[in-house]
């Protein structure tokens, strides 16, 4: 018997057992997750905050303050989603979504789950100017994984143009500048390229989570050169459109030359469920209150406003600085200029989302017996499929409703179950056995499906195939994965509408439903909704920030559901 | 078209132009109905509104459940999917950036088997390494290295056995590489070619020994030497995801004896598409050269669905010798259905897979260790990787139907789980007498953030043969 093998063997055995054993100590001392933590805050940043960009660039700020791209570390349903995944993985997904969520932080080696009060400011500004804006090269589709370039607010920025423009005014100056000293020229910024290093999503396992860039290239707009920029940093949001030129920076009051223009608000279907005043993000509103003192200050009673205070309010509601009333006046003045601006941004994406999705003619295909129709859904752009991204948790579906002459209901799909999930298998009031399924629902979103241990394909909510496993590790995939589009484990089945391309949604309502009171009247809205209760819920074991409960994200998320078109028909 | 500053960024000849609008930012919201007030629900009680299918009001407080990234084994570069500064890498002259790291993992299993195939015994403790290196070169392209360095696809294996009063000990340590691949896509490798990203130069492909299975393994399931390119993301007519892929394999093609023939050549065309009509649909053609056995065409199809809230996959797959059948290659069709159903109030799945091999079917493909080409279809039907512990149902398939009826169930979430299955198997030919049925559990349960434990057993009775039966306890180490 060769001795050696068995010693192997013990080898590997005792050194994956000593990595394990050490990894359960962590996990079991809490008090040591929380001092990583608080180091994390002493280390030191080496990235600019936009509260130093804003100094000049103003205009480029304001809109970036209620982006995406700044709420992409506060949102909660991203921090318990990612929380719940790395979860799932044994902490094998690391950094994987904070990476994008947040470069500075994770560049600064902050811990990748934490309160996001443990975070740096810096940090919590999501994607912030530095994290397009110091990066020195062109990197390809590299989901997220890039460096910053180091440095304190005089070092060198990267932008879509040469800076002779900056060196003008650097020379024109009479005391010393406290601003990039150089800006360099990055082709890249101003190419499709630049945005697929985060927006087409591949994991390290070959699962394609994202494929957005990767769409775009098949597509018309490709063809033509149209490129991301000009749809989503132009004026008009989801349509190529640009700005006359205008001064990119405005310095000691003198502005600078007129050069191409650009939004950086970059509209899309979400938009922020957290109290106003801790996003947008503003120092002013920062400062004037803790973060508590604000998550106690209750703006949707109307606290501040003159109807509210002058209705002889119950003291006794109000704690803390609130208790003076002058400061619920000057707090409600912050949260009106918050508001302003959040309504502005979904009043924006609503323009964006309207200019994505169509809904076509109604045409009604046999009246003898079962009433039958079909509604034709069209995806207006001809640069990538909708919905796109973050498919497999969006939501944008019909409702319709059919009444007799009298008004009675006689045939409904697409609406909602109590949590406000369409009636699909995942919405918990149907998987429960309460309310039926919608037979016939037309819904965009696009499923994740796992391969079961036996027994085909199945639908589920979360991107963690468990079935085949219980012990889900986040390791490359040891198959060639780009050859087959992915893994076998998990895969998405995209069900958007390409490019271009048109949707018939059919529709057919039993005989025996029919009263018989006719004209039939079918009224057809289509929504557009963002992530969906069902998610909320079985990412809520991970806790959400800002003390909101899994139904105060459900129901925050709900009051943002659109009606982006609706249409009624008589049918005789 | 720019003025001022602009027009420095590179623009394809053919860029569209692009309507300049003033001031248009105001002019751009839009006002919709929405929220509660806006959207249909569907009308129940009350009381159902606020029962437990409600979305809890409970606040939990962000983060509940803490957990450190899992360090690998051995990592060298940037951490993978660590935090801290990443490394700008290198430019190549192509003008890629390579930020070159390599991370050692895979899984070590240890296992006690005892069984009997119904015509004699085993107990043995085999063990297996799958240890691969991959090598990240950038968000795209990265080689692949594997070994086996404890056992064979032959099902030999380092151990010892139990049975034989001499030479107990096995001792297959080997140093053979068993995967060694590179995959990437041209665009990301000649970024210079599409500067403004306009093209379509985003093909993938991967070059080297390399797994590949088609239709569920039915059709193809082994390791070859081969070069395979590939279109993804591609739209059509109510298609919103269309991918082809051409293969070609030189070398290490198992052809249906599982013995490896360096002489044949293996040609294939993939297609598979999410269509508008909620499926997935795929076609596989395969067509095998050789010198020794004939060659043959392979052509697969499948469909994905959900037939209300059934899961389904129903397969095609026949294997159409160009010349003379033999072992190795033969005519024949294998049909396969697999469906199953999540059960209300749970995560369990409830599945029902069957089979009905036409003649005899042989996969263009198979290695030695891959089971019968329907293993897929139960625990019944499968290897477990490891030694030499039986098939339950693992005889020939030619002219046979068969079926598995099996149950997996969630023991208190997902880290544990149990797998309870019967299934049976018949011949289609009058005169045959292959009837056979057994019954097969495996319960499955994780340990801390690496380890897992699997307990599996059968019973397995008819086909000519005493009653099989095994059992066996794993444990498999994860790094």
């Amino acid at each position: 018997m060769n001795i050696k093998l068995p010693l192997l063997l013990a080898m590997m055995m005792l050194l994956s057992g000593f990595t394990m054993s050490a990894q359960g100590e962590e996990d079991d001392d809490t008090e040591s997750l929380g001092e990583t933590s608080h180091k994390a805050v002493y280390k030191k940043n080496e990235f600019p905050s936009t509260q130093e960009c804003v100094a000049c660039h103003y205009n480029h700020y304001r809109k970036w303050t209620v982006s995406r791209h700044a709420y992409a570390q506060i949102s909660p349903t991203f921090l318990a989603y990612q929380s719940t995944l790395v979860k799932l993985t044994n902490g094998s997904l690391g950094d994987f979504c904070q990476r994008c969520h947040s470069q500075v932080g994770m560049t600064n080696g902050e811990d990748i789950i934490t309160s996001n009060k443990n975070r740096d400011d810096v940090a919590m500004e999501g994607v912030t100017c530095v994290a397009c804006h110091r990066v020195s090269k062109a990197y390809g589709k590299i989901t997220g994984r890039f460096p910053l370039e180091p440095g304190d607010i005089k070092q060198p920025i990267y932008g879509p143009r040469p800076g002779d423009e900056l060196m003008r005014v650097l020379a024109m100056q009479t005391r010393p500048l406290n601003v990039h000293q150089e800006a360099r020229h990055l082709d890249q910024l101003s190419q499709p390229g630049f945005c697929a290093r985060c927006h087409d999503v591949r994991l390290v396992n070959g699962f394609r989570l994202e494929d957005a860039f990767s769409e775009y290239k098949q597509t018309a707009a490709a063809k033509d050169g149209v490129t991301c920029q000009d749809c989503h940093m132009g004026p008009i949001p989801g349509k190529p459109s640009q700005y006359p030129d205008m001064p990119a920076a405005v310095v000691r009051g003198k502005a600078t030359r007129p050069a191409r223009h650009t939004n950086h608000m970059f509209v899309g279907p979400d938009s922020s469920i957290v109290h106003p005043a801790i996003f947008p993000i503003d120092p002013e509103v920062r400062e004037y209150a803790t973060q508590q003192e604000w998550l106690d200050f209750d703006h949707k009673a109307g606290w501040g406003t003159e109807a509210f205070e002058e209705s002889d309010p119950d003291e006794s509601q109000f704690v803390g600085i609130w208790t003076d009333v002058d400061e619920r006046y000057a707090a409600r003045e912050l949260i009106d200029k918050q508001q302003d601006l959040l309504k502005e941004s979904h009043e924006r994406a609503t323009t964006l989302l309207r200019n994505g999705y169509g809904l076509g003619s109604v045409q009604v295909t046999n009246t003898k017996g079962d009433l039958d129709f079909k509604v034709e859904v069209r995806n207006l752009t001809d640069a990538h499929s909708v919905p796109t991204g973050l498919i497999a948790e969006r939501n944008v579906f019909l409702q319709v409703t059919v009444r007799d002459r009298e008004g009675t209901v006689v045939f409904r799909s697409g609406d909602l179950d109590p949590n406000g999930d369409v009636r699909d298998a995942h919405s918990k009031y149907v998987h429960d056995g309460k309310i039926p399924r919608d037979e016939q629902l037309f819904n965009l979103r696009s499923p994740f499906m796992v391969r079961n241990a036996h027994g085909g394909e199945r639908e589920q909510i979360l991107p963690a195939n468990y079935s085949l496993d219980p012990l889900i590790f986040m390791r490359p995939s040891p198959t060639p994965a780009i050859l087959f589009g992915g893994i076998r484990e998990i895969r998405l089945q995209k069900k958007s509408i390409e490019a271009g391309g048109t949707r018939w949604a059919k529709y057919s309502v039993d005989d025996k439903l029919l009263t018989g009171k006719k004209p039939y009247r079918a009224n057809i809205k289509m929504v557009a909704a963002s992530l969906p209760p069902h998610l909320i819920d079985v990412i809520s074991m991970a806790g959400f920030e800002y003390g909101l409960s899994a139904r105060d994200v459900s129901e925050a998320l709900l009051a943002q559901y659109r009606v982006l078109w609706e249409k009624d028909i008589v049918i005789e | 078209m720019m003025a001022g500053l602009s027009g420095c960024a590179t623009v394809p000849v053919n860029k569209k132009p692009i309507p300049v609008i003033p001031e248009a930012d105001q002019a751009q919201r839009t006002k919709v109905p929405e929220g509660r007030g806006a959207v249909e629900f569907y009308p129940v009680d009350e009381a159902m509104k606020n029962d437990d299918s409600r979305i809890s009001d409970v606040v939990v407080a962000y983060p509940a459940l803490p957990i450190e990234r899992l360090t690998p084994l051995f990592e060298l570069g940037d951490d993978f999917l660590g935090n801290g500064p990443i490394e700008p890498g290198i430019e190549t002259p192509t003008g890629q950036m390579l930020q070159p790291g390599f991370l050692l993992y895979g899984s070590l299993r240890t296992a006690l088997q005892t069984f009997d195939n119904g015509f004699g015994s085993r107990t043995e403790q085999s063990n297996r390494i799958d240890l691969h290196g991959n090598l990240h070169l950038s968000g795209t392209e990265r080689v692949v290295i594997s070994f086996r360095p404890l056992d064979r696809e032959s099902g030999q294996y380092t151990g010892y056995d139990f049975d034989h009063s001499n030479d107990d000990w096995h001792d297959e340590f080997n140093g053979k590489v068993t995967r060694l691949f590179f995959e990437g896509e041209f665009g990301e490798i000649f970024p210079r070619l599409d500067p403004t990203d306009s093209g379509t130069l985003d093909w993938g492909f991967s070059v080297g020994r390399q797994p590949i299975t088609l239709q569920d393994g039915i059709l193809l399931n082994d390791t070859v030497d081969l070069f395979g390119v590939t279109r993804n993301s591609l739209i059509g007519d109510s298609i919103p995801n269309l991918r082809f892929t051409g293969i070609f394999g030189w070398n290490q093609v198992s052809r249906s004896n599982t013995f490896r023939d360096d002489t044949a050549r293996l040609y294939g065309l993939l297609v598979e598409a999410d269509t508008g009509w909620d499926s997935t649909m795929s076609l596989d053609m395969i067509y095998v050269d050789d010198n020794i056995d004939t060659g043959a065409w392979y052509i697969g199809s499948g469909s994905t669905q959900r037939i209300g809230t059934l899961n389904s996959t129903f397969r095609v797959n026949a294997s159409i010798p160009k010349d003379n059948e033999s072992l190795a290659v033969d005519s024949g069709v294998i049909l396969s259905a697999e469906l199953s159903q999540t059960l209300h109030n749970s995560d369990n799945l409830v599945y029902l897979n069957t089979y009905w091999s036409i003649d005899h079917f042989t996969p263009a493909a198979r290695s030695m260790d891959a089971g019968l080409p329907i293993a897929n279809l139960g625990l019944l039907y499968s290897p477990v990787g490891m030694g030499r512990y039986a098939v339950p149902l693992g005889q020939s398939i030619i002219d046979t139907f068969g079926t598995s009826l099996g149950y997996q169930m969630y023991l208190g979430g997902i880290r544990k789980q149990l797998i309870v299955e019967i299934g049976a198997r018949t011949s289609t030919e009058s005169d045959a007498d292959e009837d056979a049925y057994g019954i097969a559990l495996r319960y499955q349960q994780a340990f801390g953030q690496r380890y897992l434990l699997r307990l599996d057993a059968f019973a397995a009775d008819g086909q000519n043969r005493d009653t099989a039966h095994g059992a066996r306890v794993e444990l498999m180490v994860k790094f």
